[in-house]
């Protein structure tokens, strides 16, 4: 039976990359430094990305193909057709700083004299563009933008797009200007597979819920996932109020949840807890997992892995 | 496997609020670019737009939900009153299928600001830029991140419990929005979709054209030997998708059915199409397939015919390979309302529609010499009747997005 299964992931956050199997590591760091994650430094990342012409393109591009790049060094690429491969990036900020700095360039350098590539720059789907560009992938491809939850959402749509099957291989990106995320999604057929994933999306959940309590939305997940919240690992990111009021409807609940909250690492911080989930199924834990991501506008996202690959 | 189909439509465009007065422009060659409004940026090469200029506090809808309708952001009036009219044209009772209920939308500039000068406040963005402080940044974003669009429509219609997307794929995000919501009704995961494009008047998208050189200096040509580019405007196209038997149950008005969908990437530029057309050629053939038709059953083309120099040659360059000698009449409604971005698809694919219902295709305004490199009949200045059951809506964007969608009319099995 075909299953729906993730191979790896990898970042590149804050001038650093690194692969699923450091994200608790990453985690530990961001916990104990003060203050949040930086942007990424675009000097760093031409630099790091040799022979490519970066000229004018901006931040997220660039982070984005750094984690391709280390997924590519990783050697993920090798046995990939990338002609069918699908590309799905979700992002909070998407184009809002591009757009900044090509309205500041207006205003210096008048409006028939701005550089036409930092127009392109302000285009939502610039990011996935150029990584299609410089990797010749050319399956599905598009750019999600809805919140904190848009990177989740991007494993969401990858979820969904296999079932339905309008893809059988597809890298699902977050995007921000402090980093990137890539995870390999592949459909899995015991007989037809010869590399044995990691984990498995058992199930999905993207609603609006608007501003319902913390109480509701985990009576929600609870129908929606038919589980018992206190038998799976629970990785809870969000905005701030929401994610908090949840945490605290969780505690008074007495199940135990590993929050990651505040580090302004917007949609990459739900594929940060993805990562860790990915490491710990990598050292044969086998309880299904639970990854939520709550988001100011009233949306939450969340997905069910389950084990059993390894 | 579910069958989807149309229950409902709405469109915002230069000269139009509301199918109705669209249908009656569009079918009459009426051309609704010119001049723009606006008084600064004097000196710009190219100062041709579409606006909706008649849309003003008559046409706002009541507050709600907290969101008080006249301070929201363009974009996002402009889809509020096309989904508020959507929905009442369809006639769905909400309460009935709240539940089973998504809704996803395409956008290119996403949110804009409240009075169309630059697409999202400028002022705002310099402190934005030059603080250190994070906090401060991320907390000035909060509202002007394009996901707030749908966080302010589902506010307001109150669409609690309902799935969202927002697809920011430029030029083509219309279909693929309405390709998301097509494949949840056709696999079961949805009873109906909210789906559509918006973009309002951006001054970001018209200064940067004009730096790309893509902007006409009079009026859009699609497919014409001395066009010159695009007119970049305004607009928001809307559909309500429902599975057909949930449409025939309730006796809904069924437009049309969406048979399929296709999608591709070019992975070659960021502004200039491959010049193979195979991304195109790819998108178009998979949309045939995945519909079940073949491509002598495609009575018209609704041709993405931007009007630009490399757009509508690649773009015959593609029809050609797919159709052979057998191109059925194509023809570009942006040569009347302008290019609208990120809601262009969806616009276009209400006006499929409406050609199904009405059995007439409408023209390329503004044609005046036939071009050798876009050898396909495009219906040049008037409309022409005839019957259509079959049609194929091409979208493709900046960054190689290309999309195409099967639009037909309803038959019963």
């Amino acid at each position: 039976m075909e299953k729906i299964a993730i191979y790896s992931a990898f970042y590149y956050i804050e001038d650093f990359g690194f692969n699923y199997m450091q994200t608790h590591d990453f985690v530990r760091k961001v916990n104990e430094k003060s203050g949040n994650i930086n942007f990424c430094s675009i000097e760093k990342l031409t630099q790091s990305l040799g022979n490519l012409n970066t000229r004018l393109v901006d931040r997220q591009s660039l982070t984005l193909e750094a984690a391709a790049k280390l997924a590519e060094d990783k050697g993920m690429f090798d046995d990939i057709d990338r002609h069918n491969l699908s590309v799905i990036a979700g992002s909070y900020s998407s184009a809002i700083y591009p757009s900044a700095e090509f309205n500041l360039s207006i205003e210096e350098k008048g409006a028939n004299f701005v550089n036409p590539t930092s127009f392109t720059n302000t285009v939502g789907n610039a990011v996935v563009s150029r990584l299609c560009i410089w990797n010749q992938f050319r399956g599905k491809v598009y750019a999600l933008s809805e919140g904190v939850h848009s990177g989740l959402n991007a494993i969401i749509d990858a979820y969904y797009n296999i079932k339905y099957k309008n893809s059988t291989q597809i890298l699902a990106c977050a995007t921000e200007e402090i980093g990137s995320s890539i995870v390999f999604i592949n459909s899995y057929e015991k007989e037809k597979s010869e590399q044995q994933p990691i984990c498995y999306i058992k199930n999905c959940y993207s609603r609006y819920l608007g501003h319902v309590s913390a109480k509701e939305c985990i009576c929600s997940l609870e129908k929606a996932f038919d589980a018992d919240l206190k038998a799976v690992d629970i990785y809870l990111s969000g905005d701030f109020d929401i994610a908090n009021d949840i945490l605290n409807q969780l505690e008074k609940d007495d199940i135990e949840v590993q929050p990651l909250i505040n580090k302004n690492m917007f949609s990459i911080t739900p594929i940060i807890d993805l990562g860790r989930c990915l490491s710990n199924y990598k050292n044969k834990l086998t309880k299904d997992s639970l990854i939520i991501c709550g988001d100011a506008g009233g949306f939450v996202s969340a997905i069910q892995l389950t084990g059993g690959a390894n | 496997m579910n069958r989807v189909v149309v229950t409902g439509i709405e469109v915002m465009a230069p000269g139009s609020i509301g199918k109705d007065a669209f249908w009656e422009n569009i079918s009459n060659g009426k051309v609704f670019t010119g001049p723009t409004s606006f008084d600064s940026f004097n000196d710009l090469r190219v100062k041709i737009s579409g606006e909706i200029k008649d849309f003003n506090k008559s046409h706002y809808l009541a507050d709600r939900n907290g969101i008080k309708f006249a301070e929201i952001d363009r974009s996002e009036k402009m889809t509020i009153k096309s989904i508020n009219m959507a929905l009442e044209d369809s006639k769905l009772n909400l309460d009935d299928i709240s539940n089973k209920m998504v809704i996803s939308l395409g956008s290119t500039m996403g949110k804009s600001s409240q009075k169309a000068d630059y697409q999202i406040n400028y002022n705002l963005f310099q402190n934005l830029l030059q603080s250190k402080d994070q906090n401060l940044c991320n907390n000035a974003i909060k509202n002007l991140y394009p996901g707030d669009i749908l966080s302010t429509v589902c506010k307001y219609f109150n669409f609690k419990n309902m799935e969202s997307r927002l697809f920011l794929n430029a030029c083509a995000a219309g279909n693929y929005s309405i390709g998301w919501g097509y494949d949840r009704i056709k696999h079961g995961d949805a009873q109906v979709a909210i789906v559509g494009g918006v973009d309002s008047f951006s001054l970001t998208a018209l200064i940067g054209f004009n730096r790309l050189l893509s902007l006409t200096s009079d009026v859009c040509r699609p497919f014409d030997k001395n066009r010159k580019g695009l007119v970049v405007s305004e607009g928001c196209g809307i559909l309500i998708l429902e599975d057909l038997e949930s449409a025939l149950r309730r006796k809904a008005h069924i437009y049309g059915e969406i048979k399929g969908y296709g999608l591709s990437i070019d992975a070659y530029h960021i502004t200039a199409p491959r010049p193979d057309s195979s991304g195109p050629i790819s998108s178009m053939k998979e949309a045939l397939q995945k519909s079940q038709i073949s491509p002598e059953d495609i009575d018209y083309i609704s041709a993405h015919g931007t009007g630009t120099k490399l757009n509508d040659k690649i773009e015959s360059k593609a029809i050609c390979s797919v159709f052979g000698d057998k191109i059925p009449p194509v023809s570009s409604i942006k040569s009347m309302i302008g290019h609208s971005l990120g809601a262009s698809a969806a616009i276009e694919a209400v006006a499929c529609v409406l050609m199904i219902q009405n059995n007439m295709i409408t023209p390329t305004a503004n044609f005046e010499e036939p071009d050798e490199d876009c050898p396909v009949d495009c219906v040049p200045n008037v409309s022409r009747e005839m019957k259509i059951d079959n049609i194929l809506s091409n979208s493709f964007a900046f960054g190689g997005n290309n999309s195409s969608l099967v639009i037909s009319r309803y038959k019963e099995v």
